[in-house]
Formats: C-alpha cells, structure tokens, sequence
C-alpha cells in the first residue's frame, strides 16, 4: 500500500487526497483499488469496470445501510445490505435506485470473498445493466405521464395482470395494500422499492385497467349552498340560459 | 357567513390565471416568475393566483395553484374545505392530457371535493372536444365544460355546471 510519504508529488500536492476513508481499509483487508463516488461516476460507467475481478463492492448512500456486492468472473455471487442476504429481485431494486447518480460512496476490494452467505446468486452483471438500463430509459420515456407519488390506487380488475409476469409478481406482492387503497410512495416504502419504479408498475397497471384511482365520495351538506350560489350566479349572469 | 373557496388548477397554459383575473372583482393577487424551463409561455405562476367574488354575502375565494406537478402538495392543502375544484385542460395540446389527468386522479383519491374539468382554447384550429377530454380523464361527460376563460360570461361557465352538479 503506499504511503502518504510515497504520494507526495512536487510541490507538495498529494496525489492521495482522495483516496477513501480509513475504514475502506480495513485491518487485515484488501486494498481498495477503485473508489468515488456515484455522483461523479455512474453505476452504469462502474460496473462494467469490475467485470472479469474478483472482490467486494461496497455501495454507501448518503442515507440508509450500505449495500455490498460480491462479485466474481462476471457475476454478483452475494448481495448484503446490513447483516441480511438479498435476493436476485432485491438486488435489482437496490441497484436500479442507485441509477441516477445519487450521493452515494463506492469501493472495491480486491479479492474479499463473503465469509457466509446464506443466499447464493448468479447474477451475471451484462444481463443486468441491460435490465436495468432498459428499465430506466422506459421510465424516462413516460415520466410525464407517471402518476403521482401520493395519488391513492386501489384495485379495478386484479385478474389482467396475469398475463404478463412481472406485473403479476407485483400484484401477488402489494395485493393487501392494493385492496385498501394505496399510494405508490406508501407502497415504495413498504416494500423497499425505488418510488420511480413503483410509479412505472402503477402506470402500466393502470393501463391495463388492474387498478384505478380511489375516489373519495363528495362531501355531503353543501347541497343548500350550491343552489343558493347557483341562484345568485343566475341573476348576475347570463349564461344560465346556456345550460338550460 | 362561512368564506368560500374555489379552486383553480390544470397543467400549465391552460388559462387558469386569466380565469382568475376574468372572475375576480378585486385585484388578483399573482406570483407570476419568469419561466425557467422551455413551457411555451414567457411566465408562470409559482406559487399562487387569489381572486375574489362577492355574490351577495357570499365572499367566494379563488385560488389558482402553479400547473408543475413539483407543486403537488400544495393541492392537498389548498383543497381542504373547498366548495369545488376547476380542473382546466387545453383542448389543442393532447400533450397536457396526461399531466391533467394525473392531477385529476390526486384530487379525486385525496380529496372530498367535487370537480369539473373546464376545456379551454376550443377556437383553435385542431381540438379535443370537452367529451373526448372526459373520457381520457375518466371522468363523466356531463362534468366537462367548454368556455371561453378570457369572456366574463363565458368564464363563469364551469362554476356554473359545479353548482348544477353540487346541488341536484
């Protein structure tokens, strides 16, 4: 590993400043050999760079646990966020919130293996980037159109999602939500998914008639007031004649 | 006498600071901002539009809210306890449709408030008319009005079908 005194170049500028901080080193550990952060260099620029090495990524967000990813010949072997091991699904809505260059650390460790990993994956990182770039530029295509985050869905017809996979999955996942009425930004958070996404699946369902906006019923008791106004705007205006 | 309140909205261009200005019977208070992305007109409202309209003892107040969906919270808010929301569309950009929709879907899950969707800019040359508006929205037809938000007569139209609605 060099030292500070080995990254001192002429006149005095260290070519060290940015490295990672100490913990990305730890005792015992591998050197990190690649390191910034998600802001500067996008998931989709790194990961291709790590293909073919065998290590640990650690990912940092500014806010909640870090993720960390081991990889090997090509494929994510184990995924952790904390102490819990994460499915292939999980893995995926973990990376596709780390797409649009939050603030967010990384670091590889060449050569760290999991010490244990109770769910074993074979995720080969092309497949994945092309999944979640495919995804990513489906979303950007119909951002206008998503729905918003605190409109409340509840469903219409549950039965259309059957034909296409994942849209059924969903379904199946979010169906006690979906039956009492939810928002997507609720649903995001209950179920550990990016909100983007989650509005894209509410988009699609919505298309295909699986749910529906939940109306709320008028309030009552402003029926006298109504056409007390109506009156008024009568004698005021002509256009009562028009829809009369 | 309880004080009345109307709400405003639609996405942007769709005329709901000039409805305000055309209604209000007081000087309209407006936040209007030069634009600061490309939406086809030189200035928007970013925070909101107030007008108001006497009808006997009944103070109405107009609220409009900025057309941008970053705005979504304040719709909430505003329409709490309000008679009624105006949602205005225009009816020769089918590219708003969307963003209208999705503002109509908020207030219809979050709200208790009835609304009626005010189709504007009708004398252009290629038009959705206020039927066909409806039916992208999902809305009954009957609660689509088209009027003229810059003629006074005309602009009382969609107040007018809310209260028919309200009160039958």
């Amino acid at each position: 590993m060099p030292t500070a005194q080995h990254g001192r170049q002429a006149g005095g500028r260290s070519q060290w400043r940015d490295r990672p901080p100490r913990e990305h080193f730890p005792p015992g550990g591998n050197a990190v050999a690649i390191f910034g952060n998600l802001k500067d260099i996008s998931l989709l620029d790194l990961l291709p760079l790590l293909s073919g090495q065998q290590g640990k990524l650690s990912l940092r967000p500014k806010r909640g646990a870090e993720l960390l990813l081991f990889l090997n010949n090509s494929r994510i072997t184990c995924a952790k966020k904390g102490e819990a091991a994460l499915p292939p699904h999980r893995v995926e809505e973990e990376l596709f919130g780390l797409l649009d260059r939050p603030e967010a650390e990384f670091a590889f460790h060449i050569g760290d293996r999991p010490d244990r990993c109770l769910g074993r994956l074979d995720l080969r990182l092309e497949e994945l980037l092309l999944k979640l770039s495919t995804l990513r530029d489906e979303i950007q295509s119909v951002a206008g159109a998503l729905p918003l985050p605190d409109t409340v869905f509840a469903f219409a017809d549950p039965g259309r999602a059957e034909g296409d996979p994942e849209l059924r999955d969903f379904v199946r996942l979010a169906w006690s939500q979906l039956e009492r009425g939810t928002s997507a930004r609720e649903l995001a958070g209950l179920l550990g998914m990016p909100l983007d996404r989650v509005r894209y699946l509410f988009y699609k369902l919505r298309a295909l008639g699986v749910i529906q906006p939940l109306a709320q019923s008028p309030r009552l008791g402003r029926r006298g007031i109504a056409r007390q106004l109506l009156g008024l705007l009568k004698r005021r205006f002509r256009t009562w004649s028009w829809s009369h | 006498m309880e004080p009345l309140k109307l709400i405003v909205t639609g996405p942007v261009g769709a005329g709901k600071s000039t409805l305000i200005r055309t209604l209000s019977e007081t000087e309209v208070v407006d936040t209007d901002a030069l634009a600061s992305e490309a939406i086809g007109k030189a200035t928007t409202t970013v925070a909101l539009d107030h007008g108001t309209l006497q009808l006997d003892g009944h103070l109405l107040h107009i609220f409009g809210t900025p057309g941008q969906d970053r705005f979504d919270f304040m719709w909430e808010i505003l329409a709490e306890g309000a008679l009624g929301v105006l949602l205005l569309v225009r009816a020769d950009r089918p590219e708003t449709l969307p963003a209208a929709r999705n503002i109509l879907d908020f207030v219809v899950s979050r709200t208790q408030v009835p609304h009626v969707v005010g189709v504007t800019h009708l004398d252009r040359p290629q038009v959705w008319q206020p039927e066909e508006v409806a039916l992208f929205l999902g809305t009954p037809p009957e609660r689509a009005v088209g009027f003229d938000p810059r003629d006074r007569e005309e602009a009382v139209k969609p107040l007018v079908r809310l209260l028919e609605l309200m009160g039958a």
